[in-house]
């Protein structure tokens, strides 16, 4: 059967540690690798939108925003897939979501049928991380698959 | 690199899925593994008792002893007398639980190929003893099963090894 391991990536250093360890297990258990990388972010909401318009924001502001973080992303998964290559891992995908970063990492880990998630961890103290929610504590709440937080 | 690799085992399904995971990780990293079991204090379940005193005393019949004695008529078996009435005890029982749960994870990591392997018992707080453990021999990698043998609490309190995971400063395994 072949293994399927899947990585989150964001830019962060903790990330950048993630993958190396997923691409450094999948090369040596033989699995392949898929790259991901959520753009965070929620359309406004219509009601939120009009009160935009009411103060005279430019819809352009959040749509720049919207294209600076896909443009981003994209360069983060480029750069994901390249250092794995380095690493000596063939079987590289990449994959783009947008949405909320633990929701989307589950969705993805269900739908590619992935046996592995790897996701950073920032290693913040426990209360601190459920006060501000930290992407590697829902995702191994939610995972439906093991689940690796890398420090 | 990866060196030494920390498994929490506490008997459950989900452990031995631990185990398994961490022993191919570790052989592979020609990594050490070390075994921790911490008491089951509060939530030794029925399963785990009986195989803990069928393995480790067992008596006529292939009972658990606190069966078999009370079968016995004392003049047949006078032995039965001396056998330490402490056998019931909490204590007993729980050290003989993680003296067979170590060891069946030891039988399992050393079918996944590894070496080198410690086992250490421990008792307290769970997740306060396994950071200790694995402070103090160093590991790079914790490894534990995503649901132990407290289903229903962890869902209210939060398990251990979502405990683990936010507090350990070295990367953590969910294994599901």
């Amino acid at each position: 059967m072949s293994k399927k391991f899947l990585v989150a990536v964001d830019g962060s250093d903790h990330a950048r540690k993630a993958l190396d360890l997923a691409a450094d297990l999948a090369k040596a258990s033989g699995a392949e690798l898929v790259i991901l990388h959520v753009v965070r972010y929620e359309p406004l909401p219509e009601g939120l939108k009009e009160y935009a318009r009411m103060e005279g924001i430019p819809e352009e502001e959040e749509r720049a925003r919207y294209h600076f973080g896909h443009v981003t992303g994209d360069r983060i998964t480029k750069d994901a897939k390249a250092r794995a290559h380095d690493r000596g891992l063939d079987q590289v995908t990449t994959k783009g979501a947008e949405g909320t970063p633990a929701d989307e990492i589950v969705a993805a880990a269900e739908s590619e049928g992935a046996d592995m998630i790897f996701v950073g961890s920032r290693g913040l103290s426990d209360a601190r991380s459920l006060f501000m929610g930290s992407v590697s504590h829902k995702v191994m709440h939610l995972a439906p698959c093991t689940c690796v937080a890398v420090k | 690199m990866v060196q030494k690799v920390l498994i929490a085992v506490d008997g459950s399904e989900h452990a031995g899925k631990a185990v398994e995971f961490g022993a191919d990780l570790a052989e592979k990293y020609g990594a050490e593994v070390v075994l921790v079991h911490v008491l089951l204090r509060d939530d030794l379940s029925e399963n785990l008792r009986h195989l803990a005193e069928v393995e480790y005393h067992t008596a006529e019949g292939g009972k658990a002893i606190s069966e078999a004695i009370a079968m016995i008529p004392e003049a047949r078996f006078p032995a039965a007398n001396i056998t330490p009435k402490t056998a019931q005890s909490p204590d007993t029982v729980l050290r003989a639980v993680a003296e067979y749960v170590l060891s069946d994870a030891e039988r399992r990591a050393e079918a996944h190929g590894v070496s080198r392997i410690s086992k250490q018992i421990e008792d307290g707080d769970p997740v306060k003893r396994i950071l200790e453990v694995a402070s103090d021999v160093n590991a790079d990698l914790i490894v534990t099963g995503a649901r132990g043998l407290s289903d229903l609490k962890a869902l209210i309190v939060g398990s251990v090894s979502h405990k683990l995971a936010n507090l350990a400063p070295v990367t953590c395994v969910t294994v599901r």
